[in-house]
């Protein structure tokens, strides 16, 4: 491959730059800064892209950020090339992310596009991934050194080539491939991947079909309870059956004996009845008898109380009349003697005289008593006249006495005649005469003869009737037991001729005791019963069922085992590959280590000879003297270089018969006069389709940038 | 004496091979409902006889025995025989024993006994232990003149699970063996005996192809008549499809389609001959996802001349001449596997490890 020109609409720092080149060895002088590694980075951006961000990178890291223009946000160029006998136009525009980059290929001969995968262009065209170009074909500064990394293109190829030029097949890939699918299986460590993964499954399912299964022995013990609460519950009902049955019993006979007793009852309620009725006709004779004494009584025209009372004062005013006639009939007669008394006047009138004396002081001393107890108690006022009369006699001579005794009559006989008008004014014997009429007719009327005989009969009659009513009331109150009796006789059923019941057990009372005990049992076993059910459903709501685990089990097994096998297989490939890739190796390294310590050899004038390569291009050389076998890292900086610089030049002679391109930026900048001429002089010749030798240094046959 | 035969129901057993859960529970709901179709059947009868194996182990679903018992319960006066099995045998910690199955249900026990069902001698017996070589009767009970019927789980002709004797069979003179164990239906006269397996009543997985039932009898005094019923809501079945030479999924599709299949069954598909493709079983099972269920098995081998390959050059040729040695070994399928694991890594095709 030859590239023609270079056009750079902006990248780096380069802006609007045009480069023409042609094939062969071109030496590319710059100053520091003029954009020689911007170049080598733009060729290397326009055939294999610009890759993203590397981490711990930093600016230079991010190629895409550290080429973008300040200011801008895209790069973009064009390279003209010939590749074979054709020649192409490859244009490409770089953003800031690669979603907005630009890639176009054309055929310069008749300008049309040639469809292509932007990351295709250069495997196509270099006929090497970014990785393998970086390596070998674009050979910076110093530091060359390079290794292997996972896919390592170099190797695969040098690797396929040794045997037919297969380059299709990567070594490396495949073995990358095959170690990821033994990966997928079983993870580097042992302990990830799908069969440990399987294998962390089956545990699983063990675990939970353990659980299960310990679920499942509850449940048996469960249903063992069940069935024991279904024997218990089946007795149980049984004892109720009987207890029931025996309950019946029980209340037939309490039946029958309150039916018994009911009849006793009536029956006695019968006689009380009886007894009551005989009772009712007892007080409605009485109460006839009362009646028809009542009757009686009052048929005499019984006064009513009052008059009765009336009657009684009237006897009573009677009486006092009586006493008052009587009196005034004593008056009569005192004042008759009185006149008497004065109509005597000799000594045997003295004796006759105290004798006088002494009887009108005693008259006078009785009315007075009298008229005071039954007029007025202003009479015994008359007692002291009578006690002068007493002593007068002896007070006085005799015609003093007799004067004093004849002065003294008249002054009685003044005041009892006095006395006696008074009681005149009244008509006693008209009011008595009178009232003893009324009296008279009362009685006749009641049939009596006196006050005591009225009052008598009245309270005949008054008790009569206190009688009657106390009898009326009996009367009544029997009527009302009777109709109490007769009505709780009428709710008594008449109890039909039974055979006697015999029972000898509990009563109901203690029966439905029982029973009540039975049941409650019953409900708290079938509580326990409804329990023992919800546990059972619901005890496996969240557990899988047995067989379920165990066929997942098996299952699970199965697909280990085929894994297993799977894994046994990819194991095998992937040895065999690599035992295939040991040997291949062994084949082109010698032939790798050939070319290169031929090289070597030329590039330090003989000083290194031998060089063995690894497979991690590590670099074993022999020293000067052939004593010892040092590695590349404890030759020089310069040495170092040319080593690599070596191994690249024989990798791309051992991959291609002749090298498309070679890019160098200042290879030989570390190495001596001596070695640089040498290299140079390697460089010249026609290894290579097109050299590009970037310097900072001039020299002859250079192009200035 | 009309009876129905079965056996085998394995209840709560999980349905080998169905690892969509969806579809395991339509297969168990329609598991069940064989059994209720079993116990419709059975109204009609004097005897349910069911020959062992009723679960299918010593774990046992709460709703499959409220289904059983509700299920016997709605039988009337129809007798249930149950001869226990290897899966369920009649332990002390048996459901047969813990459960409260309705008055009607009689399970045999360990020793033989008889129970009479219509003038009819039904004698039975019952596994007292999942293992049992030896067989649970040496002689076999002599047939008392009226019909009779003997009811046990075992293996007629066999050398397990109760080997029943052909010798024991003929001497006994019993009219009818009701035998449960075997998954399909077989029946076979020995001597004056007519021996039969109804097989099991729904098939649970692709070791038990085709229709599946029940056998409906009626034994009298001039013989015995049987007949196979079958229940299964679907069946199990397997076909063998060569895909050798067909390079697309399409195509394979197509061919496993033309060996006939319904939207019903439950298929065991598998892919034999040899082809470039290796079919990815995923994108043909997707193909076949109107059917209930489809499984397939890729048995296809990529077409490989180890001879040619090994007259070659290159990577190719050296891992083939690596591995060749073991294609004629007692590993030839795991050097045949990894050869082509590494044949596809080298071609940059991915190793489907999954």
């Amino acid at each position: 491959m030859i590239i023609r020109k270079i056009e750079i609409e902006q990248f780096g720092g380069l802006r609007h730059y045009s480069l023409n080149l042609s094939g062969g060895f071109q030496y590319l002088y710059g100053e520091n800064e003029a954009g020689k590694s911007t170049l080598c980075a733009f060729l290397s951006a326009m055939f294999y892209g610009l890759p993203g961000k590397q981490r711990g990178g930093g600016l230079r890291g991010d190629a895409r950020n550290f080429y973008m223009p300040w200011g801008e946000t895209y790069m973009a160029g064009m390279v003209q090339f010939s590749a074979g006998d054709k020649e192409y136009v490859l244009k490409r525009r770089f953003g800031r992310t690669g979603r907005s980059d630009q890639c176009m290929l054309m055929s310069a001969d008749d300008w049309t596009e040639i469809p292509i995968e932007p990351e295709q262009i250069g495997p196509k065209f270099l006929g090497m991934g970014p990785e393998a170009f970086h390596k070998t074909i674009c050979i910076k500064q110093s530091g060359a050194a390079f290794s292997k990394d996972k896919e390592d293109e170099l190797m695969d190829r040098l690797s396929n080539l040794e045997q037919s030029g297969d380059e299709d097949a990567s070594v490396q890939k495949a073995l990358a491939e095959l170690s990821a699918a033994s990966c997928e299986l079983i993870s580097k460590t042992g302990r990830g991947g799908a069969i440990r993964q399987l294998e962390a499954e089956i545990e699983a399912l063990e675990a939970e079909a353990e659980r299960v299964r310990g679920k499942h022995l509850a449940f048996q013990d469960m249903l063992e309870e069940n069935k024991h609460l279904i024997t218990q519950n089946q007795e149980a009902e049984a004892q109720l059956s009987n207890l029931e049955a025996q309950y019946k019993e029980a209340l037939a006979y309490e039946q029958y004996c309150q039916r018994m007793e009911q009849q006793k009852s009536r029956d006695e309620l019968i006689e009380r009845c009886e007894a009551e009725k005989s009772l009712l006709a007892e007080t409605e004779k009485e109460h006839g008898l009362i009646l028809s004494e009542l009757e009686a009584l009052e048929a005499e025209t019984m006064p009513a109380q009052e008059t009765i009372l009336l009657l009684a004062e009237k006897e009573a005013l009677c009486s006092v009349l009586a006493e008052k006639e009587q009196a005034r009939q004593a008056l009569v007669a005192e004042l008759q003697t009185l006149q008497d008394a004065l109509s005597a006047t000799d000594t045997g009138q003295s004796q006759k005289h105290s004798t006088v004396w002494y009887i009108l002081a005693g008259l006078l001393a009785g009315a007075s008593v009298l008229c005071a107890l039954l007029v007025s108690p202003a009479f015994y006022f008359m007692l002291l006249p009578a006690l002068v009369f007493v002593f007068l006699p002896h007070l006085s001579g005799r015609k003093k006495e007799t004067k004093q005794k004849e002065a003294l009559h008249q002054a009685l006989y003044a005041e009892k005649k006095q006395q006696l008008d008074i009681l005149n004014e009244e008509d006693f014997a008209g009011q008595m005469k009178t009232l003893t009429e009324e009296i008279q007719t009362v009685y006749q009327k009641a049939k009596v003869d006196s006050l005591a005989a009225l009052s008598q009969k009245a309270e005949q009659v008054r008790l009569a009737r206190e009688r009657l009513i106390v009898v009326e009331q009996e009367r009544e109150r029997r009527k009302e037991s009777l109709a109490g009796l007769s009505a709780a006789f009428s709710h008594m059923t008449v109890s039909e001729e039974e055979n006697p019941v015999t029972y000898d057990g509990p009563t109901t009372r203690e029966l439905t005791a029982m029973l009540s005990l039975a049941r409650e049992t019953q409900v708290e076993r079938e509580r326990k019963q409804a329990q023992l059910q919800a546990t059972l459903d619901s005890g496996f709501a969240d557990s899988r069922s047995i067989s379920v685990i165990e066929t997942e089990i098996k299952h699970a097994r199965e697909h280990h085992a085929e894994l297993l096998d799977r894994h046994r297989a990819i194991e095998l490939a992937r040895k065999a590959l690599e035992d295939c890739h040991e040997e291949l190796k062994q084949v082109f390294a010698p032939a790798l280590n050939e070319k290169s310590s031929a090289l070597i050899e030329r590039l330090t004038g003989g000083r290194y000879r031998e060089i063995k390569v690894t497979d991690d291009y590590a670099m074993m050389l022999k020293t000067p003297d052939g004593s010892e076998i040092v590695e590349s890292d404890y030759v020089s900086a310069g040495t170092c270089d040319l080593l690599y610089f070596a191994l690249r030049i024989a990798v791309l002679q051992t991959l291609y018969e002749k090298i498309p391109l070679l890019i160098l930026d200042d290879t030989f900048i570390q190495m001596d006069e001596k070695r640089q001429k040498e290299a140079f002089s390697l460089l010249s010749e026609p290894i290579a389709d097109q050299i590009l030798y970037f310097s900072c240094h001039k020299a002859e046959n250079m192009t200035e940038i | 004496m009309k009876f129905i035969h079965c056996g085998d129901f394995h209840l709560d057993t999980a349905f080998s091979g169905l690892s969509d859960a969806k579809r395991a529970a339509i297969r168990q709901a329609e598991l069940r409902r064989s059994f209720l179709a079993v116990i419709e059947l059975a109204k009609d009868v004097d005897a349910l006889l069911i020959a062992g194996d009723l679960f299918d182990q010593d774990c046992v679903e709460p709703e499959t025995i409220r289904l059983l018992c509700d299920g016997f319960a709605s039988l009337g006066d129809t007798k249930v025989l149950i001869a226990a099995g290897n899966h369920d045998p009649l332990t002390e910690n048996s459901y047969y024993n813990l459960a409260a199955f309705p008055q009607q249900v009689h399970v045999f026990g360990t020793t033989v006994s008889h129970v009479t069902v219509a003038d009819c001698d039904v004698y039975g017996i019952s596994f007292g232990k999942a293992v049992c070589d030896e067989p649970l009767l040496e002689v076999l009970p002599k047939s008392g003149g009226r019909p009779s019927v003997m009811l046990m789980h075992g293996d007629l002709g066999g050398h397990a699970y109760n080997p029943v004797k052909r010798e024991a069979i003929m001497q006994s003179g019993i009219d009818y063996l009701a035998l449960g164990h075997v998954h399909s239906f077989m029946q076979e006269t020995v001597g004056k005996t007519l021996c039969a397996y109804p097989g099991c009543p729904e098939g649970r997985g692709f070791d038990e192809l085709g229709p599946k039932g029940v056998i409906c009898g009626e034994i009298t005094d001039g013989g015995v008549n049987i007949q196979f019923v079958p229940i299964c809501s679907r069946e199990y079945c397997e076909l063998s499809v060569d895909v050798s030479g067909l390079g697309t999924h399409e195509a394979m599709l197509a061919a496993i389609r033309a060996c006939g299949m319904d939207e019903k069954n439950l298929y065991k598909v598998i892919l034999t001959g040899e082809t470039e493709l290796v079919p990815d079983t995923a994108v043909l099972t997707e193909g076949l996802s109107d059917c209930f269920f489809a499984k397939i098995y890729d048995k296809t081998v990529r077409p490989l001349d180890v001879d040619a390959m090994m007259a070659e050059q290159g990577i190719r040729s050296m891992l083939a001449g690596k591995l060749a040695p073991g294609l004629s070994g007692e590993e030839a399928a795991l050097h045949r596997k990894a050869l082509e694991y590494g044949l596809s890594a080298l071609e940059g095709r991915r190793v489907k490890a999954l």
